[in-house]
């Protein structure tokens, strides 16, 4: 489904250069959730910002589909950590949501059908004509799911989509993205730097190494659906994933991962 | 509603101070500076002692104060359509806007009365020579601000337009627009204060009807109530064309005041 191939980039020329990613090659398969876990810093945002057409890689690319990514392509939908500058707050939660569905040649009532129902799958059936900045952040960023959702992507990229919530609020929207995924078919890449989340809710994790990044580790998660906070994390799989993890992304940075204890 | 009352308690300022008034020009007995009494008596007999079937405004009225009206809107509404669609055509060009802000600097520092000489030489005595001067003087607040306002759109909102593949149209007015808005509207209330600047000054200048020709007029024929009529009419029409423009700017400008308020 998608086919990244020994992706580079560069920021600046020179000495200034920075090289954020290198030769990242990996391929996902169709309705796939793929986490991919790194230390902060590490290039994780500039894989995505590649993969989604924002940024053109300075080598190697990205084919979705078979096609190569030239420019966003219109099955991809990105749901950003910084929801509150993502959502735009002259819009209602509903225009939010509708806004990029005109494209879709959906007539107005269309448009605000397919957003009501994207905003009862994530549990805000009530909030439409609200404000996003009437919301909490976690009702916020489940406003931009369901942008993304409405979309109906293909593809959907999440760029440290809880990192910026409450441990709970991170857990309900954890199990919020398992739920939705479950309803629509589509493949998904989630960006954290939270090691536990990572498993809890990929079917694989792929690490990555600190600046510039490349993949360290790509392991299969074999733990039964549907997940559960309590349940999940207590099986013995999943206690040793983590482990795993954690000491791949400590190899990459040299100091102690935060293995044990969610960040 | 607890600032709304303590500023009309406030209000008491005002009678206090036109009391005091009364009593030092009948004190002091100066030719130039009549009682505002006498003062309101001219004001009743020169606007509002017309006949009943025109709302009892007088031929003063519709000979002097209409044109002058009309003359600002006009001028203030063509300002600000030039300077919003220069202004954000150029705020969205970063190279183009550093080439122009010299240029742009220069001509703010102007001082728009010393073109009078030169606009009625273009245009003659007249409405056109009136609206160019003010045009010329009131246009810099409103392209400097929408210059800015266009020019430091949100990142990730561009991301978020360029994800979704909003359209050009799209982008601009759902986006770009609204964002700059609140700049916009500084730039607007700027530009209605000098905008009735500079139409006294052309009318004093260069006119054959207008309140500032009234003005000038009552001067010559040393009608000292009919003058201090005429200042004190500029200073409630400034009055009201503020208080209309801050009430529009509310309701256009809702979600900014109330996100502010919010965050």
């Amino acid at each position: 489904m998608l086919h990244i191939d020994d992706l580079a980039h560069v920021y600046g020329k020179g000495e200034k250069a920075h090289r954020a990613i290198d030769g990242i090659t990996l391929t996902v398969a169709e309705n796939e959730l793929v986490s991919v876990v790194g230390p902060s810093g590490c290039g994780k945002s500039t894989l995505i910002r590649c993969i989604a057409g924002l940024i053109r890689p300075t080598r190697g690319r990205v084919l979705l589909g078979g096609r190569a990514i030239e420019q966003t392509p219109d099955n991809l939908a990105v749901v950003f950590q910084d929801y509150s500058r993502s959502l735009f707050p002259w819009m209602s939660v509903a225009e939010n949501v509708a806004l990029p569905l005109r494209r879709k040649g959906m007539n107005r009532a269309a448009r605000a059908a397919a957003a009501q129902e994207a905003l009862e799958q994530v549990g805000l059936a009530d909030a439409g004509r609200k404000y996003p900045w009437e919301l909490s952040g976690g009702m916020q960023q489940r406003v931009s799911i369901a942008r993304a959702l409405a979309y109906r992507p293909a593809l959907m990229l999440m760029d440290e989509p809880f990192g910026s919530v409450d441990a709970q609020t991170r857990e309900d929207l954890e199990d919020l993205l398992l739920t939705v995924r479950d309803h629509h078919k589509m493949t998904i890449i989630l960006i954290t730097h939270d090691i536990d989340e990572s498993v809890y809710v990929g079917d694989r994790v792929v690490v990555l190494s600190s600046a510039p990044a490349r993949i360290r580790g790509d392991l299969p998660v074999r733990l039964p659906a549907p997940r559960d906070q309590i349940a999940t994390r207590e099986q013995p799989e999943f206690v040793r994933l983590r482990a795993e993890v954690g000491r791949l992304v400590r190899r990459t940075t040299g100091r102690p991962a935060d293995v044990g204890q969610p960040a | 509603m607890r600032r709304a009352g303590a500023r009309l308690a406030r209000l008491w300022i005002i009678p206090v101070a036109v009391l005091l008034w009364e009593a030092v020009t009948r004190l002091a007995q100066g030719a130039y500076f009549p009682p505002p009494s006498a003062i309101a008596a001219e004001m009743y007999t020169l606007w509002l002692s017309g006949p009943a079937s025109r709302l009892f405004l007088t031929d003063t009225v519709s000979e002097h104060v209409w044109p002058s009206l009309g003359r600002l809107l006009r001028a203030w509404v063509e300002a600000g359509l030039i300077g919003v669609v220069l202004g954000v055509a150029l705020g969205r060009s970063a190279r183009l806007a550093d080439y122009v802000d010299p240029l742009v600097q220069f001509g703010r520092a102007i001082p728009p009365p010393t073109l009078l000489p030169l606009f009625l030489a273009l245009f003659s005595i007249g409405p056109e020579m009136q609206i160019a001067t003010i045009i010329f003087g009131i246009v810099w607040p409103v392209l400097l601000n929408s210059i800015e306002g266009a020019r430091y759109v949100d990142r990730l909102h561009l991301e978020t337009a360029t994800v979704f593949r909003l359209s050009r149209a799209q982008r601009l007015l759902r986006i770009i627009l609204p964002e700059a808005a609140p700049k916009i509207f500084a730039g607007l209330r700027l530009s209605l204060s000098l905008a009735l600047i500079l139409m006294v000054i052309s009318e004093m200048v260069g006119s054959t009807d207008g309140i500032g020709y009234s003005l000038v007029l009552a001067l010559r024929e040393s009608e000292l109530p009919t003058m201090w009529a005429w200042i004190l009419m500029l200073g409630i029409l400034g009055l009201i064309l503020n208080a209309i423009l801050i009430g529009a700017e509310r309701r256009i400008l809702a979600w900014h005041h109330r996100e502010r308020q919010a965050t």
